[in-house]
C-alpha cells in the first residue's frame, strides 16, 4: 500500500476530473469509515487531498507536472472549467434572494462600492468626521481604513507610497508646497488610524524627524493649507502636540471638522523644526538651543544628529509628566516640584507606612511610586540638577522616597522609564555600593540600575560558558564557604550560592546545554534549596529567560507556570498557592541510581539469608 | 439509555435528542429550548440555581451569580460562589447536570451519554476540561464536536448534501469561529478553521454599556455591582432591539436618577469598529490556510446569537461580497448538529452513510534546539488543519556526541517561541548506545479522532520509546476530581417544580430594582403576597398569587 501513488489509492487516473476523484473518494471512504478503519481512512484522505488539489489547480487553468514513481514526468494540461464543480452563478443569486427571518431591509441597501480592501486614505479623510445621517445604509469605511493599516502597511511604508503616488502624478516636477503639506497631513492621519501606531512613541519620532514633514511644518503656507483640509479631532490634536506651545484644535461649525491654531513661536517648534530645516531657513546655529550644555564642535551633520538625540531626551522628559511646565525656562527646585506633585495628586495625607488592606491604599501606593519616579525624572531631565549627585542624595533622603525604595517595583519602574546611562550611574552611586548601573548581555544598548549579586565574596564565575567548569567553580565556592563557616553551611549561604548559580545559568544562557541543566537539577544542594520557603518566595521575583523559566517552573512543580512581562521582555515563574514545595525525602531516594538500589537490596538479602542460615544451625 | 447532543454555549446552552427519526430540541421546565449558562447560589434556600432563575438573579445578586465562564475554559481561573472556589469546569458541570435532568424529564428515560460541541479553536486543555465537566455531571462523553462542524451538519441535514463548499461563521456570545467545509456525496470534509476565542456578542454589550455611561456622564468603575449589571442588561437589550429596528433608546434608573441614551445601527458600527475589524481576520486566515478564494465559496452560513445582528450580517456581506444564507436558525443550528452527530455516533441506519472528518485546529510539535543559533524553538510535526486521524513524522538529531538521553517536550500552538505554546507533556528517553556521532531520532505523532495523541520515538535501530497523551489528562489529581464529583453530586440544585416559582421571585426582584418608587410598592405588595401563599400550601392560592404577580410583571415590562 505504501508504494501506491495517490491516484492508485483512489482508483483513478491523474487525468481524472475533480468530480471523478470526489466520487471515488466518497465510495472508498464509506467502506473505510474513520471510526472503524482509521488507518485506511487516513491514507484515503491524504490521497484525496493530493489528487483534489492537483485537479483544482488544473480546473483553474494551470498546467501541472507530475513525477511518476519510475521517474517519468507526466504533464497534465489544464482542463476546461468543470461546470459541476465551479460555483454556479445562479445558485449564489438565488441564495441572496431568499426571504430573511429578520428584518433585512437595511442590509439589502448596502452600497456595493466600497469593496476594495485597501482604500487610499487620502480621498476620504476630509469627510470622515461628518456624522452619518440616518440613511438606511451602514458605512463600514472607517473599519476598512483600519484594516488597510492592519494589512501590514507601516506608517513609513504608507508615507513612501503616498510620495510615490504623488510623484507619479507628475513625474518631472518637484512637489509643490501644497502637496508637501498634504502628504505630511496624510501621513499624520494614517498614524492616527491605528492605536498601535498612535500609541507608539517611535512612530511619532519617526514622523517628526521626517525631512518632508519638517519641510511641511516650516512652510509659510502650512497653517493655511492645513485649515483648508479640515481634520478630525484626533488628527488636529496630534498636530498641535507635534508643534507644541499654545497650539490648539478649533472646531469649525461650517465644515463640521477641526481646524488648528498653531503656535509657531514655541521653543519646542523652533528647536525641533526650524533648526533642522534645510530649505527656506539657514542651517541650525548653535545658540538656538538653550539646552546645549555639552556643546561640541562637530560638523553640521553631526550637530543635527546630536540635536536629534537631545530632542528625543527632551521629549521623554516632557512626556514623563503632563503637568510639568517648561523645564528649561523656569527651573523649580526638585523638592518643591515633588511637593507640588504630592499636592496635585492628593497624596499629602497619605501615610504609606501603615498598610491597609483596601483598594484605596493600593491605588495610592502605586500613585506614590509614580510620583517619586516623576520626582526623579524631574531631576534627571533638568540640566541644572541632572549632573549633581547632591540632588540625588536629597532625593534618596526624602522620607517618602526612603519608603518607596523598599518596594520591589521601585527599581523596575525606574528602569522602565529608560533613563540614560549617566543618570543611572549617578543614581547607582547614590544608592550605595550594593547597586550598579550597566547593561545585560541581551540588551547591550539599554542601561539598567540593579542590585549587585547578593554574595559579598564575589565568586569568580566571569564568563563561564562551559557548564562543567561552571559547576566546578560552584563546587569550589561551596568548599570555600564551608571552610569559612567551619563545617555546615547556614541556609542563608546555601540559598545565596544557589541563587547565584541560577543567575549565571540564566545570564549566560548556559541552561540551554542539557548537561548544565542536568547537573544543576541533580545537585543535592540545589534540590535542598528548592524546598526552602525563602526560595519559593524569591524565585518568583527573578526575571528569567523564557525557556529557562519554563524549565525551572516545570521542574519545581508541574502545576507551576510562567508569565511574560511585555515591558521588560523577561519571564517570571508563577507558583500557584496550592502548589507545595518539593519535599527532600523523595529527591533523596531518587539520588541513588536504580542499579545501586538493586545491588544494595541484594546485599541485604544475602546477609539476611546468611543470618537465618547461621541461626538455623 | 439515551444519547443527546449538547451545545454548551457562553450565554445559552441547548440540548437535542433523536425522536421520530429527526432531531428534536429538548425543552426545559419553562418549556423553553435554551437554558442560560448561568450558575448562582441562593443563600436563603441554600441551593444552587442554574439557568433562567440564575440569569434573572444576575442583577439582584451579582455576587452570588456567575456567567460567561466558558470564556475561561482551559484556564485555571477561579470564581467564588457560596464561599467556595469554583472553576469553569465545576460551573459547566452544574449547567450540564441541569440539562441532563431536563433531558431525562423530557425523554422519560435515563441519559448517560452526550456529544458536546466546543469552539473549533478550543485547545486540548479546554477540551479535556469540557469532557471533565460532563463526566462530573454524570454524562459520558466519548467525542466532542467542533461547533462549525455541527453547524455544517445541521445545514446540510436540512438543505441536502449537495456538492458544495461552505464558509461557516459561528459568531456566538463569547467566541468567533470560522471554518471552511466541503461537502459531496454525504461526506463532510472540514478544510480549515480559524477563530478568536475572545470575541463575541458580549463585546458589543460592553461597548454599548460604555457608550451609555459616557453619554450619561457615569463612570463605570465607580458604579455599584447591581448598577453595572443593570447597564449591561439594558445594553444587551438595546443590541437585540437594534437587530429589529434602526434605532433604540436605552433608559435606566441609577441611584434614583433617570438616564436615557439613544443609539442607532450606524452609531453601533462606529463604536464597534474595532470588533468588526477583528471579524475579518479569521475569515482571511481560513481562506489562506485552505489556499482558496472567496469566489470558490458556494454559500456562507451564519450561526450563533451574534449573527442575528443585521450589522454583523451586513459586514460579512461587505467583506465577502456574498449575502449570507438565512435558512439556518442561528440559535439552534449547533445544537441540532450535535444531536445529529450523536445519532451518527449511535450508528443510526438513516445516517449511516454520512462521514464527517474533522481537523486538528492547532499545530503539534516538539521543542528543539536550533543548531545554528542555539535557540530553543518549536519544530512542528503535525500542522494545523490536518485531517484527523493524522500521522506525521520528522527526523531530528541529538545535540551532542555521547549524549545519553533525550527529552522530548510536546507542544500545541502556532508560535515558534516554545513558551507561547501549550505544553502537553514530555518524554525522557535514555539512549542505549551513546555514539561519537550525533544520533538520528525519528519522532512520529499520531493524532486520532478522539483527541488521543501517540508519540512514537525511533532511532536507527528501531523503537526506543513512546507515550500516549490522552485528552483526558488534566492537572487535577484523581482525589481532587473525586472530591469535585462528590460536591457536584451533593449540591442541591433547585427542583423543576420549585424552579418556576423561584424564577418569578427572581424576576420580581430584578424588576423591582429596575423600577421606580410607585411601581416598587405595588411589586413589593404582590411579591409578599406570593411568598405568603407559598407557605400556605394551598395550590389554589399559590396559582392565584402567581398569575397576579406574573401579569403585573408582564405589564410593567411590556410583554403582554
Amino acid at each position: 500500500m505504501s508504494h501506491q501513488t495517490p491516484w492508485e489509492i483512489l482508483n483513478v487516473t491523474p487525468e481524472s476530473s475533480l468530480a471523478e476523484i470526489k466520487k471515488a473518494y466518497a465510495k472508498l471512504a464509506k467502506e473505510n469509515n474513520p471510526e472503524e478503519h482509521p488507518d485506511e481512512f487516513r491514507k484515503l484522505n491524504d490521497a484525496y487531498k493530493s489528487c483534489s488539489s492537483i485537479a483544482k489547480l488544473r480546473a483553474k487553468g494551470q498546467t501541472v507536472v507530475v513525477v511518476q514513481k519510475d521517474g517519468t514526468k507526466t504533464v497534465l494540461a489544464s482542463i476546461e472549467k468543470d461546470k459541476e464543480n465551479e460555483p454556479d452563478a445562479s445558485s449564489v443569486e438565488s441564495s441572496e434572494e431568499k426571504t430573511p427571518d429578520f428584518d433585512f431591509n437595511v442590509t439589502e441597501d448596502i452600497p456595493q462600492e466600497p469593496r476594495a480592501p485597501k482604500r487610499d486614505l487620502g480621498e476620504d479623510f476630509d469627510n470622515d468626521s461628518v456624522e452619518y445621517d440616518n440613511a438606511n445604509a451602514f458605512d463600514f469605511s472607517e473599519i476598512n481604513s483600519e484594516e488597510a493599516s492592519n494589512d501590514g502597511l507601516d506608517p513609513l511604508d504608507f508615507f513612501n507610497k503616498t510620495c510615490y503616488e504623488t510623484h507619479m502624478a507628475h513625474p518631472n516636477k518637484p512637489f509643490s508646497d501644497e502637496e508637501i503639506v498634504r502628504i505630511a497631513i496624510k501621513y499624520l492621519c494614517y498614524i492616527n488610524t491605528d492605536s498601535n501606531f498612535s500609541h507608539n512613541k517611535m512612530i511619532w519620532e519617526q514622523f517628526k524627524h521626517n525631512r518632508l514633514v519638517v519641510d511641511a511644518f516650516t512652510l509659510p503656507i502650512f497653517e493655511e493649507e492645513v485649515n483648508k483640509i479640515g481634520l478630525r479631532y484626533n488628527d488636529a490634536k496630534s498636530l498641535c502636540m507635534c508643534i507644541g506651545g499654545k497650539s490648539k484644535p478649533v472646531f469649525d461649525n461650517k465644515t463640521n471638522s477641526y481646524k488648528v491654531d498653531l503656535d509657531f513661536t514655541s521653543q519646542y517648534y523652533i528647536d525641533t523644526y526650524m533648526s533642522r530645516v534645510h530649505r527656506n531657513v539657514k542651517p541650525a546655529t548653535e545658540e538656538t538651543s538653550s539646552e546645549k550644555t555639552n556643546s561640541d564642535e562637530s560638523t553640521s551633520e553631526d550637530a543635527n544628529d546630536l540635536k536629534k538625540k537631545e530632542i528625543i531626551e527632551e521629549n521623554e522628559a516632557k512626556t514623563e509628566s503632563d503637568t510639568k511646565t517648561d523645564t528649561s525656562s523656569d527651573p523649580m527646585l526638585p523638592e518643591a516640584y515633588f511637593e507640588k506633585l504630592i499636592n496635585e495628586r492628593n497624596l499629602q495625607d497619605f501615610d504609606p507606612k501603615t498598610p491597609q488592606a483596601d483598594f484605596d491604599y493600593a491605588a495610592k501606593s502605586a500613585l506614590l511610586i509614580d510620583t517619586v519616579i516623576d520626582y526623579f525624572a524631574y531631576i534627571a531631565g533638568n540640566d541644572t540638577y541632572k549632573n549633581e549627585i547632591f540632588y540625588y542624595n536629597r532625593f534618596l533622603d526624602n522620607e517618602l522616597v526612603k519608603h518607596v525604595r523598599k518596594y520591589d517595583a521601585f527599581l523596575g519602574k525606574i528602569n522602565q522609564r529608560r533613563f540614560d546611562q549617566e543618570t543611572l550611574k549617578i543614581l547607582a552611586e547614590a544608592l550605595g555600593k550594593d547597586y550598579e548601573a550597566g547593561t545585560f548581555p541581551n540588551t547591550p544598548n539599554q542601561f539598567y540600575v540593579y542590585r549587585k549579586a547578593p554574595n559579598q565574596t564575589e565568586p569568580d564565575y566571569k564568563k563561564l560558558s562551559d557548564p562543567l567548569a561552571l559547576h566546578k567553580e560552584y563546587l569550589r565556592q561551596i568548599e570555600l564557604a564551608k571552610n569559612k563557616a567551619e563545617g555546615s553551611l547556614s541556609n542563608d549561604v546555601k540559598f545565596q550560592l544557589i541563587m547565584h548559580y541560577l543567575f549565571i545559568l540564566n545570564r549566560d544562557e548556559i541552561y540551554k546545554r542539557q548537561i548544565a541543566w542536568d547537573t544543576f537539577t541533580n545537585d543535592p544542594l540545589v534540590r535542598e534549596v528548592f524546598t526552602f520557603k525563602r526560595f519559593r518566595n524569591e524565585i518568583v521575583k527573578v526575571p528569567l529567560k523564557g525557556d529557562f523559566a519554563l524549565l525551572l517552573a516545570k521542574f519545581y512543580h508541574k502545576n507551576c507556570d510562567i508569565k511574560f512581562s511585555d515591558k521588560t521582555k523577561e519571564c517570571f515563574i508563577v507558583i500557584p498557592d496550592k502548589v507545595k514545595a518539593p519535599t527532600l525525602n523523595v529527591k533523596k531516594e531518587s539520588k541513588l541510581p536504580p542499579r545501586t538500589q538493586l545491588l544494595l537490596l541484594l546485599t541485604l538479602l544475602t546477609i539476611m539469608i546468611l543470618i537465618a542460615y547461621l541461626l538455623a544451625r | 439509555m439515551a444519547i443527546i447532543g449538547i451545545d454548551l454555549g457562553t450565554t445559552n446552552s441547548l440540548a437535542v435528542c433523536w425522536k421520530n427519526d429527526k432531531p428534536v430540541l429538548i425543552r426545559n421546565s419553562f418549556n423553553e429550548t435554551s437554558t442560560p449558562s448561568v450558575v448562582g447560589y441562593d443563600k436563603e434556600n441554600e441551593t444552587y440555581v442554574v439557568g433562567a432563575v440564575a440569569n434573572e438573579r444576575l442583577i439582584t445578586h451579582p455576587n452570588d451569580t456567575i456567567s460567561e465562564f466558558k470564556r475561561c475554559m482551559g484556564q485555571n481561573m477561579e470564581f467564588m460562589l457560596n464561599n467556595r472556589k469554583e472553576t469553569s469546569v465545576s460551573l459547566s458541570s452544574y449547567v450540564l447536570k441541569k440539562i441532563k435532568e431536563d433531558a431525562e424529564a423530557f425523554l422519560g428515560e435515563e441519559v448517560d451519554e452526550a456529544i458536546i460541541s466546543v469552539p473549533a479553536y478550543f485547545n486540548d486543555k479546554a477540551r479535556s476540561d469540557t469532557k471533565l465537566a460532563a463526566e462530573l455531571a454524570g454524562l459520558r462523553v466519548d467525542r466532542l464536536i467542533n461547533e462549525p462542524s455541527a453547524a455544517a451538519l445541521s445545514y446540510l441535514y436540512s438543505n441536502g448534501f449537495e456538492d458544495q463548499t461552505l464558509l461557516i461563521i459561528d459568531f456566538g456570545g463569547g467566541t468567533l469561529d470560522v471554518s471552511l467545509v466541503e461537502t459531496f456525496d454525504n461526506i463532510i470534509e472540514i478544510l480549515a478553521v480559524a477563530g478568536n476565542n475572545e470575541l463575541g456578542g458580549k463585546d458589543f454589550n460592553e461597548v454599548i454599556a460604555e457608550y451609555f455611561c459616557k453619554q450619561s456622564g457615569l463612570v463605570m468603575d465607580a458604579l455599584r455591582l447591581q448598577d453595572k449589571a443593570l447597564i449591561y442588561k439594558i445594553a444587551e437589550k438595546a443590541k437585540i432591539h437594534l437587530s429589529k429596528s434602526m434605532s433604540t433608546i436605552m433608559t435606566a434608573t441609577i441611584e434614583g436618577k433617570d438616564y436615557s441614551v439613544s443609539i442607532d445601527n450606524n452609531k453601533l458600527i462606529k463604536l464597534c469598529s474595532n470588533i468588526f475589524s477583528k471579524i475579518k481576520a479569521p475569515i482571511d486566515k481560513v481562506l489562506r490556510d485552505a489556499r482558496t478564494t472567496i469566489d470558490d465559496i458556494d454559500d456562507i452560513v451564519l450561526v450563533g446569537g451574534s449573527s442575528k445582528m443585521p450589522t454583523v450580517r451586513a459586514f460579512i456581506k461587505e467583506v465577502t461580497g456574498k449575502a449570507p444564507n438565512t435558512n439556518v436558525n442561528p440559535d439552534t443550528a449547533i445544537a441540532l448538529g450535535a444531536g445529529i452527530f450523536a445519532e451518527i455516533k449511535n450508528r443510526n441506519m438513516d445516517l449511516k452513510d454520512i462521514i464527517m472528518t474533522d481537523i486538528c485546529p492547532f499545530s503539534l510539535g516538539v521543542a528543539t534546539c536550533d543548531s545554528m543559533t542555539g535557540d530553543i524553538i518549536t519544530e512542528f510535526i503535525i500542522n494545523r488543519n490536518s485531517s484527523l486521524p493524522c500521522t506525521r513524522q520528522k527526523t531530528f538529531y541529538t545535540m551532542s556526541p555521547m549524549q545519553e538521553s533525550i527529552r522530548i517536550q510536546i507542544y500545541q500552538g502556532e508560535s515558534i517561541v516554545v513558551s507561547k505554546n501549550l505544553c502537553l507533556g514530555e518524554l525522557m528517553i535514555d539512549l542505549a548506545h551513546p555514539t561519537k556521532e550525533k544520533q538520528m531520532i525519528t519522532i512520529k505523532m499520531s493524532y486520532d479522532i478522539n483527541g488521543i495523541l501517540i508519540v512514537d520515538v525511533e532511532d536507527k535501530d528501531g523503537h526506543i520509546g513512546d507515550k500516549v497523551f490522552m485528552s483526558k489528562d488534566t492537572d487535577l489529581s484523581p482525589e481532587e476530581i473525586n472530591k469535585m464529583r462528590e460536591r457536584i453530586k451533593a449540591a442541591s440544585i433547585l427542583g423543576r417544580e420549585e424552579e418556576k416559582n423561584a424564577l418569578l421571585i427572581a424576576r420580581a426582584e430584578r424588576v423591582f430594582e429596575e423600577s421606580l418608587e410607585q411601581e416598587r410598592q405595588i411589586i413589593l405588595a404582590f411579591l409578599m403576597q406570593f411568598k405568603a401563599s407559598l407557605t400556605s400550601n394551598s395550590l389554589k392560592a399559590i396559582n392565584e398569587a402567581y398569575t397576579k404577580l406574573k401579569d403585573l410583571l408582564d405589564n410593567i415590562e411590556g410583554r403582554n
